[in-house]
């Protein structure tokens, strides 16, 4: 599999954060994998819903104290 | 015959049906979000912006309306109406009172002739949250639709021209506008 696209959002605060999860999805294609840092307390839930909504999968998600690392995967 | 009868009902049913399904389809909102936005002040345009660019990463299309004091968050950049023709004075006036770029909103609370702002400005930086600026560029790389309001236009004395340089927007009415709202998911009036 393919590295996935690294985005660095930290120090960033919302909406930021899922602005450039959305930029970065117009240049992936089906099966890329998007793996995004943020420091942002609403990224936990802001990327969940994000995945919902626009029917991406989430592949993988932790939280260590401010940091939420989400591994995502567009369908 | 019990048969018949039944295939009758049956028939019925599917007729009722397809029926209910079209009528769901048509009634069923488009992926749309709108942002009626009245006001020109920095803190409620950013709360629009806010919505606007969240709604695009979302993936819905997003129109905003920009009304009354509203239009003043379409002035400066690469446009900035209200410069190159002759007007009546009260236009002219209120050209000379009105922000001449989005960041020279005012707060709509404690802004104390800018220097509120300035300093929530400064604040906003170190704390990594987007400012006007960056927040309107995003949207409109993601593809805002704007739409300004014809009457505040005529009122405001801007042109055609000065309308048709601000990147991704028409003049448009109300009618017009409360179309696409009738039928989005969700409409916001800041």
């Amino acid at each position: 599999m393919a590295e996935p696209v690294q985005i660095d959002a930290r120090g960033m605060r919302c909406p930021r954060p899922i602005i450039e999860l959305a930029k970065a999805r117009r240049n992936a294609r089906p099966g890329d994998r998007i793996l995004i840092t943020a420091d942002d307390l609403a990224f936990e839930s802001d990327v969940k819903a994000w995945c919902d909504t626009t029917a991406n999968r989430l592949v993988e998600i932790r939280t260590q104290g401010e940091t939420t690392v989400a591994v995502v995967e567009i369908i | 015959m019990p048969e018949t009868n039944l295939e009758q009902r049956l028939a019925n049913l599917e007729q009722e049906l397809s029926r209910l399904r079209a009528e769901f389809a048509e009634r069923r909102p488009e992926d749309l979000v709108c942002i009626i936005c009245f006001s020109g002040e920095w803190d409620k345009v950013f709360a629009a912006l806010t919505l606007a660019t969240s709604a695009l990463a979302l993936g819905s299309e997003v129109h905003v309306f920009c009304t009354f004091w509203g239009a003043s968050l379409l002035r400066g950049g690469p446009a900035t109406p209200c410069r190159s023709h002759k007007r009546p004075w009260p236009q002219r006036l209120l050209d000379l009172l009105m922000p001449k770029s989005i960041e020279d909103l005012p707060l709509s609370r404690m802004n104390f002739f800018g220097i509120g702002r300035r300093m929530l400005r400064s604040m906003m930086k170190k704390k990594g949250v987007a400012d006007l600026t960056t927040l309107m560029a995003e949207a409109r790389e993601l593809g805002v639709h704007f739409h300004v309001c014809d009457t505040s236009v005529s009122l405001f004395g801007w042109s055609d021209a000065e309308i048709g340089r601000i990147p991704g927007c028409d003049r448009c009415g109300a009618a017009t506008f409360l179309a696409l709202a009738l039928k989005s998911r969700a409409v916001f009036f800041i």
